[in-house]
């Protein structure tokens, strides 16, 4: 069977090479962590996942069908979805009508309101979001900004969950909330795909790491080999190699 | 009483206007999209019924039922096969193509109809009106033109505000890239607005030709008080347009009560100037949303 997502050789350039053939394959079930230093093109690489970008070179398939020119509302109503890594709610509508945005309209089918909110619903319950489903978007806090993202995306029933440093600018204690919520959704069967700078975040979800520097793939396998890997240690902790 | 009267006729012309501005008012709102040709479009949808009319000798209030799909249809059409190439955080391409098109427009109806004055005959319905008071009698044209103005915002109102489709609307003028995040066809989204602008601004266009006599380049005049009665009421807000509608209109005939003294042009001149001031005040307009 095809992996769920295939990157294959794909290139991005905005004058310098933000992702250089790079490939990478993701069965489903699968929870694949990317590291990097800033800069590294792991956002790029997300975005062209999604189809906010389009590829200069190279492919993305998903379950065997090549996506590599189709639009991101195209691709999330065919199972990709998306969390950005400053939080994007509309403001103006509370909580439960931007879930039930993303019910209605990712749905890949047409879908009235009275019919999808019952994924709306159950997206909130899984983002632990439900008891703020009337709160307008705007005023909710960072971390209820981050399970709005997470619920959201999950109201367009998602076969596979891009995550955009979700984590980031949260405290400890938020942290590890948001990544019990995240390993509850795993759990739940969505293939995760998560960027993430907090590494020990990271390690309590995925499976596999994969680290990334000047566009390239550097290293990927099991986490803990991964990070204490001489390449990594050296871009990503500045650590020079024996 | 004749100033009461002036009042009470100009709320009834604010209804036109605020029918004007409405598709002027959604675009904007939904795609930030500067529509030069509005003007022209509402002509266009009177001259649409003058075939119609022509051709099936309906009544033209009945027209509207042939008029509205035809000008909903190419409004769609339009922003799928043109005004979408236009669409970027630049507001200039969207101008220039409208203002180009609001040429071809006054040219192609000259060309078809000849630039004899037109108008939209309903019968006697036309000269008559309920009598409020020995001085004060309101027509039924004017009253219908109101009823169907806040009818039509309501609609639009309730739609924004209640369905999957205003909420999609609500998001992609939002944030677009995230609209499309959450499986919005956006472009789809824009062809619809533009649809709905264009069946709004026909019905304007046909009660405009029924209240008065029309031609191929009056398109332009009617653009300036769409425009006007958005930016009173606050871009993006549908009460808004009606209220800026509303408050042209009683600018417009409360002027007109020193056309004796000053000549015709007195009436615009007013409102105008309440324009001004609003703008000037409050540029945000009376109901508009604080500027981002």
């Amino acid at each position: 069977m095809a992996p769920l997502l295939e990157v294959a050789g794909v290139d991005k350039s905005f004058g310098v090479k933000v992702v250089d053939d790079l490939s990478l394959q993701v069965n489903a079930g699968d929870a694949l962590g990317i590291v990097g230093p800033n800069g590294a093109g792991k956002t790029t690489l997300l975005n062209l996942i999604a189809g906010d970008l389009s590829c200069d070179r190279g492919s993305i398939r998903i379950e065997g069908e090549d996506v590599t020119r189709t639009s991101s509302d195209w691709r999330c109503r065919h199972g990709l979805a998306r969390t950005a890594q400053i939080p994007r709610p509309f403001e103006g509508m509370t909580v439960f009508e931007n879930v039930l945005v993303g019910a209605v309209f990712g749905a890949g089918v047409p879908m009235s309101e009275t019919n999808a909110t019952p994924a709306a619903v159950e997206a909130l319950e899984r983002a632990k979001l439900l008891a703020s489903a009337n709160t307008r978007a705007g005023a909710l806090p960072l971390l209820g900004r981050k399970r709005l993202e997470l619920a959201r995306a999950l109201a367009t029933r998602p076969k596979i969950l891009l995550l955009d440093e979700i984590a980031g600018g949260l405290t400890e204690a938020e942290v590890l909330e948001l990544v019990d919520t995240i390993r509850d959704i795993h759990a739940g069967g969505v293939t995760i795909v998560w960027i993430e700078h907090i590494v020990h975040a990271l390690l309590a979800v995925v499976g596999r790491i994969m680290a990334m520097s000047f566009g390239m793939k550097i290293a990927e396998g099991d986490p803990a080999e991964v990070m204490a890997s001489p390449e990594v240690q050296e871009v990503y902790l500045g650590v020079a190699p024996e | 009483m004749e100033w009461l009267n002036a009042i009470v006729q100009g709320i009834m012309l604010g209804g036109l206007f605020a029918l004007f501005a409405t598709g002027l008012s959604l675009a904007f709102g939904v795609m930030r999209f500067v529509n030069l040709a509005h003007g022209d479009l509402a002509i266009l949808g009177a001259f649409v019924a003058v075939s119609v009319i022509s051709a099936t000798g309906l009544n033209p209030f009945v027209s509207l039922v042939i008029v509205v799909p035809v000008m909903l249809a190419a409004g769609y059409a339009l922003q799928l096969g043109a005004f979408n190439f236009t669409i970027s955080p630049d507001p200039l391409p969207s101008i220039l193509v409208t203002f180009g098109l609001g040429i071809v427009i006054q040219n192609v109806l000259l060309e078809t109809y000849s630039a004899d004055s037109r108008g939209l005959d309903v019968g006697s319905i036309e000269i008559e009106s309920i009598r409020v008071t020995d001085a004060i009698a309101i027509g039924w044209i004017p009253l219908i033109t109101l009823v169907v103005a806040v009818t039509v915002l309501g609609a639009l109102q309730l739609m924004l505000s209640r369905t999957s489709l205003g909420r999609a609307f609500r998001a992609v003028s939002d944030d677009p890239p995230t609209a499309r995040l959450m499986g919005i066809n956006d472009r789809n989204l824009y062809a619809v607005a533009m649809g709905i602008a264009f069946a709004t601004v026909a019905v304007a266009g046909v009660f405009l030709g029924i209240r008065q006599s029309f031609g191929p380049l009056d398109g332009p005049a009617q653009l300036l008080y769409a425009f006007e009665a958005v930016v009173i009421g606050g871009l993006g807000s549908v009460w808004g347009t009606l209220v800026g509608g509303l408050l042209l209109g009683v600018a417009h005939t409360v002027g007109g009560q020193f056309e004796v003294t000053y000549g015709y042009g007195s009436g615009p001149l007013v409102g105008h100037l309440v324009f001004l001031v609003v703008l000037a005040t409050k540029p945000s307009g009376l109901l508009g949303r604080r500027a981002e």
